[in-house]
């Protein structure tokens, strides 16, 4: 069937609202627009009716599932920007967790290796000054019988006199003036807690340099039923064993040689009294600190998605820190997650695009923290902490400034620490062969449990 | 230096995706961007059905693909594929018949639209009255916003008569909005 078109004036009206009038003909239409009420009346009709058109918002909006069909069917990644996700099959808790289990394992593991490094360092550096102050006894030493006992010993510290009066305890002093010890305590053959004795002590050698702070023998096992033979056997190593074979007495009598001679001091035979590596008040100034932020992006790329603009961005932008140190500087490791919003130009087969993201990323740093006790007021105190690391892109570097509150008091061994300051971060990384960098500024609150 | 993407014609895009890996995804990703609105638009309003228009839009860009593994010349992205588009609703159509859903129904009969989203439900129920060969080219006049030889091409009728066509789809509309038209006037 023929369908006829005549170009009546609303047919040219219909051809003008649609842009294909010709431009010759146009004058025709305007004069008689501007007599003809009808055609007026149909012209607003036209443009009402397309005016309604672009507002069919449901129209022209595809449907989420429909975006991922065909991307999933054409195995190409679904672009998350054409459309929102319809359906969210991983809660928020879910994704942390699946994200988190990782730093938070690596700061664990991290913080028990430097816990027994550090307090490896400690033991090594500090044991003559930890004997001294902490009572812990070294498994064999010799005092210089030149010195007052009570004046160079433990005296000074109760505890120590304590710990000397116990019944397992034996005063050195009952071996002033004995025949210092040689090689033969290894052959006395003595009984009982001295056996032990004998046991531990069988590294004694004369150490000249060597001045002990206690004196007292430590034997756990020698209790108070075998006290009295225990001594007898220590006066007949003083009598004999101690002056055994090829040891010549004279050549350590102070009386004939005016040398300095040192006798055993103290002999350990308890664990809990040796070493004590893992003990609480080793790990003083120790920290274990928790932080969130809720930094942005800032500079290029700034206008992009921004994880404080989510939901659970604090949740999303966590670190998990260990720190060591008693005086002012603390120095230790930090992991954390937090997004960086990247915006780079990115060639591809000739094609250039624009590459715009907010990837969450891992991160690992050394951090040093300095805190001033002196500017400590009202137990809040000022800090300043910088840390350099990596992380999956690229180096990170962080600055933080800000106030902690630490509480006077400690619970179950440990104080507690909240802490607010404003942080700036700065992430290095290479896209095709060209360094970028991305920067993030904000926010920063935590709290600490500081041993 | 290249050029960032969004300034690629769509013949370049169009040949891209015969590229390998990223290349043709980012290309196809950029065209789909480009036309998917006016396609599911078609698509939706042509068939009146929320479902079946979201089939025929997937198979429509599934077909779109298919269309540019093969080594062919691509003069005008929105014809070819809305002529993808119309080809599926159409043999969709002679299959079985379009029918207003219960959801639909209530919604219609349960809002309280402002006078253009009134308006634009009336535009939506009378294409409904209208015949397949008036409503399609109304929609591609209207929401694909074709040109008239485009939609000649897409329909593969001649020009003359996709004029008669469209201004008959008008006119049928406008008749049939008539008396709400009247009284939209009045204010």
């Amino acid at each position: 069937m023929k369908e006829l078109y005549n170009n009546t004036p609303s047919e040219l009206l219909n051809l003008y609202v649609d842009g294909e009038l010709p431009a010759s003909m146009e004058p025709h239409l305007f004069g008689q627009l501007s007599q003809n009420e009808g055609l007026q009346s149909e012209m607003r009709d036209l443009l009402s009716i397309r005016d309604a058109v672009q507002t069919d918002t449901e129209s022209f909006t595809p449907p989420a599932a429909a975006h991922r069909g065909v991307f999933d069917y054409l195995g190409y990644t679904y672009p998350g920007g054409i459309a929102p996700v319809a359906v969210q099959t991983v809660s928020k808790f879910q994704a942390f967790v699946s994200r988190a289990w990782l730093p938070v394992l690596s700061a664990v593991v991290a913080s028990l290796i430097t816990t027994v490094v550090v307090n490896n360092m400690i033991n090594q550096e500090g044991t003559k000054a930890n004997m001294a102050s902490k009572n812990i006894p070294v498994v064999s030493s010799y005092e210089d019988l030149s010195i007052e006992n009570s004046t160079k010993s433990g005296a000074t510290n109760p505890a120590d006199a304590d710990i000397a009066s116990s019944n397992n305890m034996i005063n050195i002093n009952m071996l002033n003036n004995s025949t210092p010890v040689a090689g033969g305590v290894n052959n006395s053959g003595s009984a009982g807690g001295v056996a032990a004795m004998e046991s531990k002590a069988s590294t004694t050698a004369f150490e000249p340099d060597n001045i002990a702070f206690n004196s007292y023998i430590s034997t756990d096992n020698v209790n108070s039923d075998n006290l009295n033979s225990d001594l007898a056997s220590i006066n007949n190593i003083n009598n004999s064993s101690f002056a055994g074979p090829g040891v010549k007495a004279s050549m350590y009598s102070p009386a004939s040689s005016g040398q300095r001679i040192y006798a055993p001091q103290s002999i350990s035979t308890s664990p809990s009294e040796f070493g004590g590596s893992f003990l609480p008040y080793r790990a003083k100034g120790y920290r274990l600190m928790a932080r969130f932020n809720n930094a942005r992006s800032t500079g290029p790329g700034s206008d992009l998605p921004s994880s404080f603009d989510s939901q659970f961005s604090a949740f999303e932008n966590i670190s998990i820190g260990f720190l060591a140190g008693d005086g002012d500087w603390k120095l230790g490791i930090e992991v954390g997650q937090e997004s960086f919003a990247q915006s780079f130009q990115s060639e591809d087969c000739g094609i250039l695009y624009n590459v715009e993201q907010n990837p969450l990323i891992f991160w690992g740093a050394i951090v040093a923290s300095y805190e001033n006790a002196d500017l400590k007021l009202y137990d809040i105190q000022p800090f300043i902490q910088v840390s350099a690391g990596g992380s999956e892109l690229g180096p990170l570097g962080r600055g933080i400034i800000g106030l902690q509150y630490i509480t006077p008091r400690a619970f179950y061994g440990a104080k507690l620490g909240l802490r607010l300051g404003f942080e700036s971060a700065r992430l290095w990384y290479q896209n095709q062969n060209e360094f970028n960098s991305s920067d993030r500024s904000g926010i920063n609150f935590g709290m600490s449990l500081h041993f | 230096m290249g050029k960032s993407l969004a300034e690629y014609s769509d013949q370049e895009l169009f040949d891209c995706i015969n590229e390998d890996g990223r290349t043709a995804e980012l290309a196809f990703s950029e065209l789909y961007g480009r036309y998917s609105p006016r396609v599911y638009a078609y698509c939706l309003r042509f068939l009146g059905n929320e479902v079946e228009a979201q089939d025929i839009f997937q198979e429509t860009f599934i077909r779109f693909h298919q269309c540019a593994s093969q080594d062919r010349d691509m003069t005008n992205m929105s014809a070819l594929l809305l002529k993808i588009a119309r080809n599926l609703c159409v043999n969709s159509k002679r299959r079985e018949k379009s029918t207003v859903t219960f959801e639909d129904y209530m919604m219609t009969n349960y809002d309280e639209p402002s006078d253009k989203e009134e308006l634009l439900k009336l535009i939506k129920t009378s294409l409904d009255l209208l015949p397949d060969e008036y409503k399609e080219m109304f929609i591609l006049r209207e929401y694909d916003g074709l040109s008239y030889a485009d939609i000649a091409d897409v329909t593969g009728v001649p020009l003359s008569t996709v004029k008669v066509r469209i201004f008959r789809s008008k006119q049928k509309i406008r008749e049939i909005l008539q008396p709400y038209l009247e009284e939209l006037s009045k204010y």
